[in-house]
């Protein structure tokens, strides 16, 4: 689906919040590096779909009635061959079901799991006073509590982005901290342009949340992405 | 040793390098003992002999019969060690060394064999390289500053002597005198904690100022700090806050600064207010002690303008200033005062066209309800606002006495505002032509509130076995190693009540069996061998085990794959241990600093939480509810409360850990750094794990 089709879909649904899987698709397009995930509706398109990625995969539930996929057994990590991938799938469904009957089930995701890299976040609001604001900062729990973040005004030049990175408090960490890898900072500031660009060619996106995005030392992928739609 | 009460109240003064030539200091200081009033007997010491300033100067001091209580050293540093053996001989029971030139230029030999001689002979060193001493009690200027700074509340103990004339005099010009001025330089012999208690216990003296660079003797500091400033708010200037600093300041008197961040924890914990520069604590000691004493933490902003308003609230935050958030009450107490366009929301806006009165009525309507515990008064200058006429309103109400809770003022504006601004200040009514300034005052009166508030808890030192810890630390320092093994680690830590993943080793797969279903499963194996270094390497490591079966199964994969990898390795078992469930990591550590002693150290575990230093610091004595305060104060605590709808950790079993980690330290100099880390913490009533620890000993110097 191309990004007006999957936003168009949206509205018709009068849903605001994209699912990962749409999120993922509509950043794909914008050449933003997100993990490639795909939508399995049965047990044998997921074998399929994950022999073709190739393993280790992950496997989530895909419903608009489950927020926190985790709680109710929706989410299945490291995933090593078809055999498991299939029994993923039906495990899945059955631990949802068993939470909640009435969950609209639409499928279960399937994405190839990312080797663990540097846990960032990269996302943007829209500031009463400011309008849309790129924010970025380290990932996890640490963001939330710390606030360690920086934010910028749309549109971003490459030396905004550059700078956002090096005022962090966290940003030694990036530069490989304690013989931890890297992070190729290059790589980050062109992935922030690219989000600031796809912000601002896209004016009906009220809030959008790459996290995590794992940082490597040649590259960066987000992980997880998500995508609210302004009020039509 | 002598009462230190005769520093501050000589009998008789000696000043030795008294002359008559007005060009050097020894006439300077002479001359402020001379007309500064002091009432006992003056001795000038001079080779020279005669008269000196019509006084008949001595020799030495084994001329006068019962030696004298203080005597004032104005010779240069060569000479000083004649001088005070001259002192200590002849029964001198002070001596304050005025000269410079020692340990703050490297002299520190010089400076140790004037103090040592001075010490055995039992005199008492203040300095070297001071400004003097004053005392209003004493009648006594024993300085070479100028005259006239007697008469106020206010002690003063600097470490530099220049900024102690420098603070004294910028004092006067802002009608702040002194019960008290001591300069301790060198910090030799004489420090802060020697003065603290003659200082606190003095009438005359409300408030205490100090500036220091570097702390010495830090464990006492700490003990009588804690109960001073419960009793007299103590205002601290601390400089050696940068690295750059902190350099200079060890140039400067020779004192090692020490971690600022160590510092500032501890600063708090006893009690200081830290201020900034010398214009805030000045103004800190002109009102704290004269404001009255807030009876809650409920604060009102009065002003007529939003934007100052906005400023102020922004202020109160940084400040730790509570603003009052009763809307009914406010809104019954404003009634008839506030302008419908106006806020009676705190900061309550009275509006552009307030005029004195209207001012008046708010400032009463304030100060008439009782849970309005103090008051931001702020203003604009404006056309409709009289200042002279609210000014005039002010002082008379200021000095009947009406304002009975804390009412602190700041009007912004021309000439007239300013000039009635100083009017005022100049009263002793606390208003500032900034509100920052307003509103960092009354941070400072709260902060010294809420020390008062908190209870002086008994410290707490948990049990220990010194048995154990002793013989481990013995073996040790046998070995010539100041690294503890592993093992040796997890024995002291035994030793101290701390609980580490349980690990046994086993020699046979039954014996792996009993042994795993003692510890509980999961547990890790690993392979015991000295000639194994890389384990994993070897295959000699195995995780998540479940049950009997895959003991049975680990033990005999472990055991073929290192004999695979090393054929002539000696294996001397499988070690068979508990695996640590995940949790939040935290690490608890100790050591010995450089100027507070023993302290204790807490933050929260993990890479990015290293790189942000989020870490707090305490010295002793420590109680359990200090400990508590003390993990409350990383930014990180929120962690520890539970996010995300996780539990709470527990808070209780972390406390315990930092206690017993502090009496370790403090208990065993030959410790000098202790290190868990990660404390993996679990939820409420779950307690803790140590999971892995480093311990060091302190290097032992030559001869023992």
């Amino acid at each position: 689906m191309s990004k007006a089709e999957i936003i168009e879909t949206a509205r018709r649904e009068k849903r605001t919040l994209l699912t990962e899987i749409e999120s993922k698709q509509v950043l794909k397009a914008a050449k933003i590096p997100v993990v490639e995930t795909r939508l399995a509706t049965s047990k044998k398109e997921a074998v399929e779909i994950a022999a073709k990625m190739g393993f280790p995969v992950v496997m989530k539930i895909v419903s608009p009635d489950i927020s926190h996929k985790s709680d109710v057994g929706g989410v299945k990590l490291g995933i090593q061959n078809a055999t498991q991938a299939g029994k993923a799938y039906s495990e899945i469904l059955a631990s949802v079901k068993k939470h909640d009957r009435k969950a609209k089930v639409v499928g279960v995701s399937v994405q190839k799991m990312a080797r663990q890299g540097l846990e960032i976040i990269i996302g943007m609001t829209k500031d009463a006073q400011f309008g849309p604001v790129i924010m970025f900062g380290l990932g996890g729990i640490l963001v939330e509590v710390l606030k360690d973040v920086s934010f910028r005004i749309v549109p971003l030049e490459k030396r905004d982005a550059a700078e956002m990175i090096t005022e962090i408090k966290g940003f030694p960490v990036l530069k490989g901290y304690r013989g931890q890898e890297p992070a190729n900072i290059p790589f980050l500031e062109d992935m922030i342009v690219k989000v600031s660009d796809f912000v601002e060619k896209n004016p009906d996106i009220k809030e959008l949340d790459l996290n995590p995005v794992f940082a490597y030392k040649d590259g960066a992928m987000a992980v997880d992405a998500r995508i609210i739609l302004e009020t039509a | 040793m002598p009462d230190i009460k005769y520093l501050f109240e000589p009998r008789s003064v000696a000043v030795i390098g008294a002359t008559d030539n007005p060009l050097k200091l020894g006439h300077v200081v002479l001359n402020n003992v001379v007309s500064g009033g002091f009432e006992g007997r003056v001795y000038p010491v001079n080779p020279k002999g005669g008269q000196i300033m019509g006084l008949p100067a001595i020799k030495s001091l084994g001329e006068v019969e019962g030696g004298v209580d203080l005597a004032v050293v104005v010779i240069p540093a060569d000479r000083v060690f004649d001088a005070i053996k001259d002192c200590a001989d002849h029964n001198v029971r002070f001596a304050a060394i005025i000269t410079s030139g020692f340990s703050e230029i490297g002299n520190t030999a010089e400076e140790r064999r004037i103090v040592s001689y001075a010490v055995e002979h039992g005199m008492r060193i203040l300095g070297p390289n001071i400004v003097g001493i004053f005392s209003s009690v004493g009648k006594l200027n024993a300085t070479f500053a100028g005259a006239g700074m007697g008469g106020g509340t206010v002690a003063l103990i600097s470490q530099s002597g220049a900024l102690a004339g420098a603070i004294v005099g910028k004092a006067l010009v802002e009608h702040i005198s002194f019960s008290t001025v001591v300069s301790i330089g060198n910090k030799a012999d004489i420090s802060e904690t020697d003065l603290l208690d003659y200082i606190v216990s003095n009438e005359t003296t409300k408030v205490i100022m100090m500036y220091m660079e570097g702390v010495t003797h830090g464990e006492q500091l700490v003990n009588s700090l804690q109960r001073i400033t419960r009793i007299k708010p103590v205002i601290v200037l601390k400089s050696g806050r940068s690295k750059r600093g902190a350099l200079a300041a060890a140039s400067h008197t020779g004192s090692l600064a020490g971690e600022d961040r160590v510092f500032d924890d501890i600063a708090r914990q006893s009690g200081l207010i830290r201020a900034e520069g010398v214009q805030e604590a000045l103004e800190w000691c002109k009102f704290v002690a004269s404001i009255p004493e807030p009876k809650g933490e409920n604060t009102v902003i009065i002003t007529n303008g939003g934007g100052m308003g906005v400023m102020a609230a922004d202020a109160c935050e940084k400040y730790g200033i509570n603003l009052y958030d009763n809307l009914s009450d406010m809104k019954t107490t404003f009634t008839g005062i506030v302008p419908e366009f106006g806020s009676s929301k705190n900061p309550i806006d009275i509006t552009g066209q307030a005029t004195a009165a209207d001012y008046t009525h708010s400032l009463d309507a304030a100060l008439a309800n009782d849970n309005i515990n103090s008051i931001l008064c702020l203003g604009c200058g404006t056309g409709l606002f009289d200042i002279d006429q609210f000014a005039s309103q002010v002082a008379q109400e200021f000095a009947a006495g009406k304002y009975r809770k804390p009412l602190l003022m700041s009007f912004v504006g021309g000439l007239q505002i300013e000039n009635n601004v100083k009017k005022l200040n100049d009263m002793g009514l606390p208003i500032f032509g900034d509100i920052l300034n307003a509103t960092s005052c009354l941070g400072a009166v709260y902060s010294n509130y809420r020390h008062k508030l908190a209870d002086l808890d008994p410290p707490e030192e948990p049990a220990l076995d010194e048995g154990v810890i002793r013989t481990v630390i013995d073996a040790v320092r046998k070995d010539n190693r100041r690294f503890l093994l592993a093992n040796e680690g997890q024995a002291v830590l035994k030793a101290i009540g701390v609980r580490g993943p349980q690990s046994i080793i086993s020699h046979s797969i039954d014996e792996a069996i009993t042994l795993a279903e003692k510890i509980g499963y999961p547990v890790v194996m690993k392979v015991v061998s000295r000639d194994i270094i890389h384990k994993s390497d070897a295959g000699g490591v195995a995780l998540d085990i479940l049950n009997r079966a895959e003991v049975s199964d680990a033990y005999e994969a472990i055991l073929q794959s290192c004999r695979r990898f090393m054929p002539d390795a000696r294996i001397e078992g499988i070690e068979i241990s508990e695996q640590v469930k995940p949790g939040v990591e935290t690490i608890v550590g100790g050591r010995r600093d450089i100027s507070f002693g023993p302290i204790v150290m807490f933050g929260l575990g993990g890479i990015y939480v290293e790189v942000m230093k989020d870490i707090v610091f305490r010295a002793f004595p420590l109680s359990r509810k200090q400990t508590f305060k003390m993990i409350s104060e990383i930014r990180t605590y929120p962690l520890l409360l539970g996010v995300r709808g996780e539990k709470g950790k527990d808070i209780d079993a972390v406390a315990d850990v930092i206690l017993r980690v502090g009496v370790l330290i403090k208990r065993f100099e030959d410790i000098s750094d202790i290190e868990i880390n990660p404390l993996v913490a679990y939820d409420h009533g779950e307690g803790v794990k140590a999971v892995d620890v480093r311990i060091l000993l302190s290097k032992q110097e030559a001869g023992q």
